[in-house]
């Protein structure tokens, strides 16, 4: 367990470096110098300027203002936006709970919605309700996030007034965007919980079990269940991303100030360092939380955990 | 051919997908009103004879512009998907062929790409870049890379072990001719079902990123931008939100179902989960 801990950590080191490499380079590809990219429209004085390229090295050579950077990020310091007069990681900060609080409850109701319609197509395979629902979860995977949003807008919060359209303090304002953010993923995980239930009722240990006469429901809920959401917990991990980029999207329909927000002002005022920093503070967290999600195979399936290979 | 005709959800998507790509053509050259011809006597019309899908905040004839849009959002998908097939498919094949320290690299690197959601990433990108339909096919693109590099990469991979590929191998042919006659046609199967639902992925992408106001401008009659100019007022008439989603929802769900129907057909496996 331990050592296999320990691998899954030693294989991220190339890739999160390999992401701050990429994440520092930007900065370059923007047009016009590296100053100008750091202090976007807001107006600064020549003297500033000058400052800036001695303080973060502009003159040095790539590799030791890489190094540099590294080295602030790894302290937490993720750069100054010029605009907002903070460091960037405060901003980040100020704004990740709407953002976690969001994505949260997105992800509970993907999983129990994805799980239950997955379930239920599962055991009616070939039945109406199977076509139905999987019909309804590819129509669902086709909506686009925004207009469902907006949809969900106008109808519950505009036209029934039962919930509140924007801001996030008023008691319920948070179910709409979670909705609308769930809705993608609950549809893949639902499809993927289908085929991975179907292909695991064909083994030997459930026609076992069953034919030493189990309750059908005990069948399904330990046997079966337990196998067939491994391949879908990866499902679930790569789904945060797509939760993650999502929120970008709601959080400007319900007006949210979390991270998504953030990064989209920072695109659109120019803001460069919010940029950097946001982008690479969601990326790193997108690749622990995949990595969590890894670690919880050990707990789901023990042949991780001792050492074997995953079939 | 006649198998993917059978296929009843890839029949379904094959012919919305035909009606989409066929009236956003008709909308190129020709529309029942001018799609951005401002009347300030017909705002906000809803649905009539006149504009069967009614008439925006400036008059403009949402029928018009949905038609006359279509093009847009369906052309900056495609180009996207095709920049990301041939750069990603291309060193994914040259990786799965050559394997060795190529292979090392190309995975290397396309790990680290996949790090970052797609979506975030195309967010990067186009924030380096700036805001404009070219920067966002090349954004889009970019996202699709280490998508089509894996899978290409892997269905080489599966490919190039055949006892054919040894045997043009034994025989002396050159790699280009091996890779060209041997592999390339071998692995066309899972990278048209992965162009396909990524095409799908791409329109969400690109239209979200005009949505956001990064991608085409207004008065542009594109998808995703008439959302975004019909947020202010959306609450003052339905159809302004309904055409726009619908059409953006139809090929979305057409990409799907035709790659759905595509996979159940190539790989035979999936077809008892696939149903």
């Amino acid at each position: 367990m331990i050592r296999y801990l320990l691998q899954r950590l030693l294989l991220l080191v190339p890739v999160l470096l390999g992401v701050s490499v990429l994440v520092f380079l930007s900065l370059y590809l923007t047009p016009g110098d590296p100053v100008t990219a750091v202090v976007g429209d807001v107006p600064v004085s020549e003297e500033t300027r000058a400052q800036l390229r001695a303080q973060y090295g502009f003159d040095r050579p790539l590799w030791e203002q890489y190094l540099s950077f590294l080295g602030r990020a790894l302290q937490g310091d993720l750069g100054y936006s010029f605009r907002y007069q903070r460091p960037v990681l405060d901003l980040v900060l100020q704004n990740i709970p709407q953002t976690i609080q969001l994505m949260l409850a997105a992800i509970a109701l993907a999983v129990v919605l994805g799980g239950l319609v997955g379930t239920v197509a599962a055991l009616r395979k070939g039945s109406k309700v199977d076509t139905a629902l999987m019909g309804l979860a590819t129509v669902g995977l086709s909506l686009p996030t925004f207009w469902l949003g907006m949809v969900l807008l106008l109808v519950f919060a505009v036209n029934l007034r039962w919930l509140p359209a924007i801001g996030s303090d008023r008691p319920g304002a948070l179910l709409l965007p979670a909705v609308t953010l769930a809705v993608g993923a609950a549809c893949i995980i639902a499809r993927f919980l289908r085929g991975s239930l179907l292909e695991v009722l064909t083994n030997d240990y459930v026609v076992a079990a069953r034919s030493k006469g189990m309750r059908e429901r005990r069948v399904i809920g330990v046997h079966a269940m337990r196998n067939a959401v491994i391949p879908v917990l990866t499902i679930v991990g790569l789904q945060i991303g797509n939760l993650l980029a999502g929120a970008v999207v709601v959080e400007t329909i319900f007006t949210r100030h979390g991270i998504g927000q953030l990064l989209l002002a920072g695109i659109t005022n120019r803001d460069f360092p919010i940029v950097q920093g946001t982008v690479l503070f969601a990326t790193v967290s997108y690749v622990l939380v995949n990595l969590l999600v890894d670690l919880l195979y050990t707990v789901v399936d023990p042949r991780i955990r001792h050492g074997g290979k995953r079939s | 051919m006649k198998r993917l005709a059978r296929h009843p959800s890839a029949l379904v998507g094959a012919v919305l997908l035909l009606v989409v790509v066929a009236a956003s053509l008709v909308g190129m050259v020709a529309t029942p009103h001018d799609p951005t011809a401002v009347d300030p006597l017909a705002r906000m019309q809803s649905p009539t004879l006149a504009y069967p899908l009614g008439t925006d905040q400036f008059g403009r004839d949402i029928l018009s512009r949905v038609l006359a849009g279509g093009h847009l959002t369906l052309a900056t998908a495609f180009f996207s998907v095709l920049f990301g097939l041939f750069i990603g498919g291309g060193i994914g094949c040259l990786a799965g062929y050559f394997g060795r320290t190529v292979d090392l690299g190309v995975v290397a690197l396309m790990d680290i790409l996949l790090a970052f959601p797609a979506v975030l990433l195309a967010l990067g990108i186009v924030a380096i870049l700036g805001g404009s339909v070219t920067n966002v096919i090349v954004a889009v693109g970019i996202a699709t890379v280490p998508v089509f590099a894996r899978v290409a990469r892997a269905a080489v991979l599966s490919v190039v072990v055949r006892p054919y590929v040894k045997a043009a191998i034994a025989m002396g042919c050159t790699h280009r001719r091996i890779l060209a006659r041997h592999v390339l046609p071998n692995i066309l199967g899972p990278m048209l079902v992965l162009t396909t639902t990524t095409i799908a992925t791409a329109i969400l992408i690109g239209s979200a990123l005009s949505f956001l106001g990064l991608g085409a401008a207004p008065p542009t009659p594109e998808w995703g931008v008439m959302l975004s100019d019909a947020r202010a007022y959306m609450q003052l008439g339905w159809w302004l939100t309904a055409a726009p989603g619908v059409a953006l929802a139809l090929v979305v769900l057409a990409l799907n179902l035709l790659g759905d129907g595509l996979r159940d057909l190539i790989d035979p496996t999936s077809r008892q989960v696939g149903g």
